[in-house]
């Protein structure tokens, strides 16, 4: 048990990630290392999606911001374009097979080639079993599921023909990888998600193509709005306990931006034979109970 | 019939707690149990309890730290017996509440010397008695503070975390002679070692709020030693015969969730 002298002594220190100075290799390098590649982010229009996408665009690669909300897609796609990035947004239901296929169809006719795959997108749900019809668990595997497989297997031809650096990364999460309550179709497909990237790991290595996957904790992302308007971070059981008593070692909810480190980390060159892995993103909250 | 009639059973750290329940359960078993123990009190206690349910058990006032006199014991069981047909080890200390920035290398010495290295000596002083039998089954008693940590007790962590590790290499090196290794992972539990500077972790307010009214411990109550007693005596029966290297959580599903 943390003591709550730890706590208060953790709770005087200002957080001191992100803050470091770069080096001049580092800083001359920067928005070249995945220069010449072509990154799909699948729920790339807000959230984690495009936190990921604006940076493996800083990093130099042609994003497609892929996503429902197309209009959300243009304008996240402005927003890169404007900070001297390339992007493009494209529309998807990653549920439907004919969406992902045109997908596909015009990533090709634009690009010719795909060497980064990040499938991201998904669907919130709250359903325990009592209340969960069949209905509503075949909706959120068809999405969360189903629809990073089906955009996989579409993607796979480019994939193929891409050049090096390919990379699939799947948007896993920690409650793929623990149980929680009132969450039952999107834990199962979260779970999903974690056993493909492996199994997928194994079927792709011959091609050169890095599999991995990152595991989220809690993120403060549009989904994080819960359906009666208010955040769910704001409620007493995440203050009191995963900040106060440090259930969250690093005593705070995560933003969209730390997922972006781990994620461009493995779609990089640094992550040449890293591939099957699960990286919990999640500021502790594995390693403690 | 019990499950374990006329095996000799080696319990370390048998005085109290879960060491104590399992011994107790393992007699009601059948089985003969030795019993290793530092504190000579808890010790005859624990005998005179198995005694007294008309069970056997045979009492050594041992501390594991001292190999010599470990060899002693398992010579002794080897003559008394001619076998030792499973070893429990469960004997550990707590080290003193500190974290990385003010514990002390003698805190790491001390713990790690009875969690772990003991653990090895003990497995090694008893391995080649069942090797010549090919058979014996051999349960280290863990900790989910083997894989993750509440802070401020790194040493045991270290400790455990090697325990679980060494459950597979033993597993591996011992499973051609059908010595099956595996190891038992409990949560909180309710046991004179959870008491921490004189105020049991399984108690406080904070406990009841969240582990248990919460349900972050799924099952919503603590554990009892009576819970893990029951998971030994099935990894040291004849219900366990084909699995080996493995790690049982007996933690009310605590880390099963987030």
């Amino acid at each position: 048990m943390a003591s709550p002298e730890l706590g208060e002594m953790l709770a005087f220190a200002p957080f001191q990630g992100g803050i470091w100075e770069m080096s001049a290799e580092m800083a001359a390098d920067r928005g070249r290392k995945l220069g010449g590649r072509v990154a799909v982010v699948t729920g790339g229009a807000r959230g984690i999606g495009f936190a990921i996408a604006a940076r493996l665009a800083e990093e130099g690669a042609a994003v497609v911001l892929a996503d429902m909300r197309v209009e959300t897609a243009r304008e996240a796609a402005a927003s890169i374009r404007a900070g001297g990035g390339e992007a493009a947004a494209l529309p998807v239901d990653i549920g439907d097979n004919a969406s992902v296929a045109a997908l596909a169809a015009e990533v090709d006719r634009l690009h010719g080639r795909c060497e980064i795959l990040v499938n991201n997108a998904a669907i919130s749900d709250t359903t325990g079993i009592d209340r969960m019809t069949m209905e509503r668990y075949h909706e959120v595997i068809r999405v969360n599921q189903d629809g990073a497989i089906r955009v996989t297997v579409a993607f796979l031809p480019l994939l193929r023909k891409a050049g090096p650096g390919r990379r699939i990364l799947n948007i896993a999460s920690i409650m793929g990888l623990r149980g929680s309550p009132d969450a039952i179709p999107y834990s199962t497909a979260k779970g999903a998600i974690v056993n493909f990237t492996r199994a997928l790991a194994c079927d792709l290595a011959p091609d050169g193509i890095m599999v991995n996957a990152i595991a989220p904790g809690f993120v403060d992302t549009p989904m994080s709005i819960l359906a009666d308007g208010s955040h769910e971070y704001d409620a007493d059981w995440f203050r009191d306990i995963y900040v106060k008593y440090g259930r969250i070692p690093l005593r705070r909810f995560g933003k969209p931006a730390d997922m972006a480190g781990p994620a461009y980390f493995l779609c990089s060159d640094d992550a040449q034979y890293v591939t099957g892995q699960i990286l919990s993103v999640d500021g502790g909250v594995s390693a403690t109970f | 019939m019990g499950l374990l009639v006329d095996r000799v059973c080696v319990v370390t750290g048998a005085g109290q707690g879960l060491g104590r329940a399992i011994a107790l359960e393992m007699a009601r078993e059948g089985a003969i149990v030795a019993l290793l123990e530092r504190n000579p009190a808890t010790l005859e206690a624990v005998a005179a309890e198995i005694g007294g349910e008309g069970g056997t058990a045979a009492a050594y006032a041992l501390d594991v730290t001292d190999y010599d006199a470990y060899g002693r014991v398992v010579a002794d069981l080897h003559a008394r017996f001619g076998r030792i047909d499973a070893l429990v080890n469960n004997a550990a200390i707590n080290p003193p509440t500190r974290t990385i920035l003010n514990d002390t290398l003698e805190d790491w010495r001390r713990t790690t010397a009875i969690n772990l290295e003991a653990v090895y000596m003990g497995s090694k002083l008893v391995a080649p008695l069942m090797v010549a039998r090919r058979s014996g089954r051999i349960i280290h008693i863990a900790s989910i503070q083997g894989f993750a940590s509440s802070g401020e007790i790194g040493p045991y962590n270290a400790a455990k975390g090697g325990m679980i590790a060494l459950t597979k290499s033993m597993a591996v090196e011992l499973g051609p002679y059908d010595i099956l290794v595996n190891s038992v992972a409990p949560g909180f539990m309710l046991t004179p070692m959870s008491i921490v500077n004189g105020v049991d972790e399984t108690k406080t307010p904070d406990f009841i709020e969240w582990y248990v009214r919460r349900g972050k411990i799924p099952l919503r109550r603590t554990g009892y030693p009576e819970d893990v007693s029951g998971t030994v005596i099935f990894l040291a029966s004849d219900y366990c015969r084909y699995m080996t290297g493995q790690l049982l959580v007996v933690d009310g599903g605590l880390m099963s969730t987030f």
